[in-house]
């Protein structure tokens, strides 16, 4: 990612630019300024008007560069931020497709909100920061010494003891910031679970007792925070001493200077200004270089999570499923448990099968294995005789259609969220809301199938949404139909039609993996396979 | 808000002194670096040495100053905001359960903990820039009167033409800004939404598109960002220009005193005072309202706004709620209609439960179980139709004793930093046998014997050192032990393995208590001993036969 933000360094480079010719102008009024004072200590009335309208003039260009520069940095920041974006979001998009469950996807979400964040305000803003205010340094320097090196020597000697006291000031400072979030996260964490249990303490007359405690830990978390700002008081009034002695001391130096002779009134101004031009960079700098830093560690974390595991080499493209899926001795085991110890069974084409098992006992394992999103350990996939492991995923999919328990709702039209941006004819598309009793849905509004789905369908039943996916499974026209809790959000009845109206599709295999069944319906299936302690195995009728 | 500040008086007081310490400290550094350079003019050693002494002095008071300033104000700020936390929890604490609920808790949450250090934040803070800047101003301004009264009323004049430019700004960035964030918020909620996807737009092979949709989304946001970079930078830097400007002007106008004769030590201390004045007013105005904002901020958590009745108990409905609880037979569900956030959720319900029974709630997420839960244990009130308890008017109920008679085992378990003992029994004195029979119904009898404590175990923090499934046996223990009429259970086994989850519904169905129960678990051979199934659909209550339900929609 660091490269993505180091292709934008032209645009840096002409930001920096153009603020250093804010810097060379600020200089250069600096000493038009001293020399009008200095008009004034010998009296000369005439060339101190003549010096004052050359100040002027170099004042009135003050303006457009300030504004040309917020221009440049504005777009610099913009190229940069887009180009991290951007760049970020194409590799997540290039991952495997077994790296979206939903873990993953808060992990992909989270470093976008927090750490591409930090990237932004850390390092894109710190790299501008730090080469603006280094080429202030440089100018600053230029400019003091252009009057007095002495002063110059005295100034940076100072501002050196200064940076050093600001940085071991710093760290207990931070210390001490650090402690407090401590204690506000726990006592954050107490007033949640005060909320979740507000019934209960309610119904169980917990009143007083919870105030009681509340108190308690208030007055706690209060006193502790007074005890943190007694001590940053103190921290920082030794720091603001330290630093205005050495501000008196400089200012001090210029004026004896001009008692020796080797300095005027204007010089001793000048200086005092630009000191505060060296002085405020190297803060700066050192505020910056940190965050820069610590933006290496993040950057390594964003790669990490970007980086693309190599995947198998696939070679053969299928455009048909002819005649079976074989599992044949398949084992595989996840983290630490074994879930399938060679075990072998087979699908095949046209007919209906129910899977069934408890909770955590290899269906959805299953499922995936038959999706390719992980290889067996041991045994093989067969699909018409040819090894899953080497058949090109994107042909394979087009074969497939899942219907599953949380269906994704784009935001769109009803029929791009059926039709997944497929050319469908119409009629079809209607016969496929039948079949799935989507038809009342699309019906109520005028709009119909053109109808916008907001929100990943917030105001969509969760009914609604299971319909929806089924209808989008039966138009993919798929050879085989993999149905994952798909009617747990529906009512027995509809559940029961659509179950009818999927096993009568012709020509198509369909896996329905589901611990929901219908007398009625489990003689339409062809088989059903029990999948537990390890093994997927038939159940006899 | 008043009260609360004049309830310490006198420290309040000298707060405000203390504020006015850091315009004494500004005032003396001027007047010390005014001394040094009138030595330039002198070219008087003695006047030096002697400048040297007085700012040094200067440098070590005003330290002390700011020290003192800094103590007098935190132990203000430290009471007070004790103050403010304890009012805000005390008003949630007040309100009544069916009040509670009708605010989410993340505003609650923001109440205690985010608006609190707003408040901290605005008002204190603010309230001590705006001493600080009025005040610097004030001073200057009469100081530099006293100096010379033609020039003061001129840097009067500019400063008030200052505060103009600045308004005129301001607005702009407030509303820029917002843009920004929420453009940002949309994108967040986009691309969560499009991960989530991927998997499906993978298996379909159209994460191409999507992509692009995205891309677009980002370039929205930055375009937006980019009007806010360059107006906020282009503010800052023509603020500076200005500054620069205005001071050069002074600077220039104040020298030509100097061939009329005035000191450089004058003129040096009216440059710096007429420096500070010109931007306090800009700065500080807006901090006004800040403060405004705070003290309603105060308001709101507080419940203190003008108008607002102290206290919600009371109900829309005012009507009173006296009569003691009594549950002997029946209570009846009759054409029960609510809505919950706009949405639907029960519509013309009708449900009879009978004392002693054992009911199963099932139904899709969002059909309104829970809603159920809480309508019959009394937490909404605001809903049409009726529900009635042998026959009265479950609004008529007193809360109290109903809460005395009804248990509730649900997700979230709170515990207290005491006893496992005193979480089971909630302070209440119990028999001890009847505690050892709760613990071992429900299931605790394990964790109790891998502590020699036993029952004196010390929960600790919010129950840090127990699993979920651990507080949850803790939640069903509170349960049995209270022994009461009603049982109201949400999930209760959730966090449980496949054996405790058995033994513990098996318990739970063996009680002499009416359960109402939502659970999506099936244990074979005891979730059919329920009476019977209640299944939420379209807002309608459906009752079925736990035998016919199980044996037809069973899984092998």
């Amino acid at each position: 990612m660091k490269h993505e933000i180091m292709k934008r360094i032209p645009l840096l480079a002409v930001a920096v630019f153009v603020a250093t010719i804010g810097f060379i102008l600020d200089g250069w009024i600096s000493i038009e300024m001293m020399n009008a004072i200095d008009t004034v200590i010998d009296k000369d009335r005439e060339l101190f008007i003549q010096r004052s309208l050359r100040l002027m003039l170099a004042v009135s260009l003050l303006v457009p560069s300030q504004l040309l520069l917020a221009y440049l940095k504005g777009l610099y920041k913009k190229s940069a931020i887009t180009g991290a974006k951007k760049h970020f979001l194409k590799q997540i998009f290039k991952k495997d497709i077994r790296s979206f469950q939903s873990d993953n996807n808060a992990e992909y979400l989270s470093c976008m909100t927090n750490d591409v964040k930090v990237i932004e305000s850390d390092y894109i803003d710190g790299l501008f920061e730090i080469y603006a205010n280094v080429m202030n340094f440089i100018v600053g320097i230029v400019v003091i010494a252009y009057v007095s090196v002495a002063a110059l020597g005295v100034g940076i000697l100072l501002g050196v003891v200064g940076m050093v006291v600001s940085m071991v000031m710093g760290k207990p400072l931070e210390k001490q910031q650090k402690q407090r979030s401590e204690f506000y996260k726990d006592y954050t964490i107490y007033i949640k679970e005060f909320l979740s249990a507000f019934q209960i303490i309610k119904s169980y007359g917990l009143h007083a007792k919870v105030k009681d405690d509340f108190h308690k830990k208030s007055e706690h978390i209060q006193e502790r925070g007074y005890q943190i700002d007694r001590i940053v008081s103190y921290i920082s009034a030794t720091q603001n001493f330290l630093m205005m002695g050495i501000l008196y001391s400089l200012m001090a130096f210029s004026v004896f200077l001009t008692l020796k002779g080797a300095l005027t009134l204007g010089g001793v101004i000048l200086i005092i200004n630009n000191m505060e031009k060296i002085l405020r960079p190297l803060m700066t700098i050192s505020e910056w270089l940190p965050k820069l830093n610590a933006s290496k560690g993040i950057f390594k974390r964003i790669d990490d999570l970007l980086m693309i595991k190599p995947s198998e080499p696939e070679s053969v493209e299928i455009n048909d499923f002819k005649a079976e899926l074989t599992f044949d001795q398949v084992s595989f085991s996840f983290e630490e448990n074994v879930v399938f110890d060679e075990t072998s069974f087979r699908f095949d084409k046209g007919k209906k099968y129910l899977v069934v098992g408890p909770s955590g006992g290899g269906k959805s394992t299953m499922l995936r294995l038959i999706r390719k999103y992980f290889h067996p350990k041991e045994g093989i996939i067969l699909l018409d005789g040819t090894n899953l492991n080497d058949i090109i995923k994107e042909s394979y999919f087009e074969q497939l259609s899942n219907i599953e328990q949380q269906v994704f709702i784009f935001e769109d039209t009803i029929r791009n969220n059926l039709c997944l941006y497929k050319e469908i004819s119409d009629a079809e598309i209607w016969s496929a809301i039948e079949r799935a009793g989507l038809t009342q849905f699309v019906k109520s509004h005028a709009e119909g199938l053109d109808r916008m789905l907001y929100d990943n369908g917030k105001n969509i039943s969760g009914g609604e949404k299971s319909r929806l996916a089924i209808a989008r499974g039966l138009l993919q026209n798929a050879k085989i139909i993999i149905l994952d809790e798909a009617f747990s959000s529906l009512d027995r009845q509809t559940a029961k039609q659509i179950e009818k109206t999927l096993l009568t599709l012709e020509e198509v295999t369909i896996i329905n993996v589901s611990h929901v069944i219908f007398e009625e319906s489990k003689a339409l299936y062809d088989a059903t396979y029990l999948v537990k302690n390890q093994k997927v195995s038939l159940v006899e009728a | 808000m008043k009260q609360l500040l004049m309830k310490r008086k006198k420290a309040f007081a000298f707060y405000l002194l203390a504020c006015f310490f850091p315009v004494i400290n500004q005032l003396m550094s001027q007047l010390g670096f005014a001394l040094m350079i009138g030595t330039v003019e002198s070219q008087s050693m003695n006047q030096f040495t002697l400048a040297l002494a007085v700012t040094a002095g200067i440098v070590v008071a005003s330290s002390l100053l700011q020290l003192l300033s800094r103590f007098m104000r935190i132990r203000f700020m430290r009471d007070t905001l004790l103050d403010i936390r304890l009012e805000a929890f005390d008003k949630i604490l007040s309100e009544s359960v069916a009040s509670f609920s009708k605010k989410s808790k993340e505003v609650y949450l923001s109440h205690l903990i985010n608006d609190i250090n707003t408040f901290e934040q605005h008002f204190f803070h603010r309230l001590l820039n705006i001493i600080f800047g009025g005040g610097v101003y004030v001073f200057s301004i009469i100081i530099l009167m006293f100096l010379d009264f033609w020039f003061a009323i001129g840097i009067l004049a500019v400063s008030l033409g200052v505060f103009a430019i600045t308004k005129t700004f301001e607005s702009k960035t407030v509303a820029l800004q917002q843009q920004v964030s929420e453009l940002n918020e949309q994108l967040t909620v986009k691309v969560s939404n499009t991960f989530n996807g991927l998997e499906i737009l993978k298996l379909n092979n159209i994460e191409e598109k999507f992509l692009g949709q995205t891309f677009e989304a980002v370039d929205h946001v930055e375009k937006k960002r980019f009007h806010y970079t360059v107006f906020t930078e282009g503010q800052r830097g023509l603020t500076n220009s200005l500054s620069f400007i205005i001071f050069i002007g002074i600077l220039m106008v104040l020298m030509l005193k100097a061939f009329d004769g005035t000191s450089i030590g004058k003129i040096t201390f009216m440059l710096q005072l007429a420096n500070g004045c010109v931007w306090p007013i800009g700065q500080v105005v807006p901090m006004f309202n800040e403060l405004k904002a705070s003290i309603g901020i105060y308001q709101k958590i507080t419940g203190t706004q003008a108008g607002s009745p102290e206290g919600a108990e009371q109900t829309s409905t005012e009507q009173v709620a006296d009569v003691p609880f009594a549950f002997h037979h029946e209570i009846k569900i009759r054409d029960l209609a609510f809505a919950y956030d706009g949405k639907v959720v029960l519509d013309g319900a009708n449900f009879v439960l009978q004392k002693g029974k054992k009911y199963l709630v099932k139904g899709p997420s969002g059909s309104g179980k829970t809603t159920l839960l809480k309508l019959l244990s009394k937490v909404y009130e605001d809903y049409d139709g009726q529900i009635t308890v042998d026959g009265l008017d479950y609004k008529k109920v007193d809360i109290n004793s109903f809460n005395h008679k009804i248990s509730n085992i649900y997700q979230d378990v709170f515990l207290f930093e005491d006893t496992l003992l005193n979480n089971i029994t909630l302070f209440k004195p119990m028999d001890h046998s009847k505690v050892e029979e709760a613990v071992e119904r429900a299931g605790l009898s394990e964790l109790i014997s891998t502590r020699t404590e036993g029952l004196q175990m010390k929960i600790e923090e919010n129950g840090k050192n127990l699993s979920g499934g651990q507080r949850q046996r803790i939640a069903i223990a509170r349960a049995i032990l209270r022994d009461s009429e009603i049982l109201f259970a949400d999930e209760a086994t959730s966090s449980l393995n496949e054996q405790l989850g058995r033994a513990i519904e098996e318990t739970l169905l063996k009680l002499d208590s009416t359960v109402i129960a939502i659970s999506h678990r099936f244990y074979e051979g005891i979730t059919e001993k329920y009476d019977a199934i209640i299944e939420i659909k379209n807002g309608v209550l459906h009752e079925y036969d736990s035998k016919v339900y199980f044996s037809e929609g069973v899984a092998l």
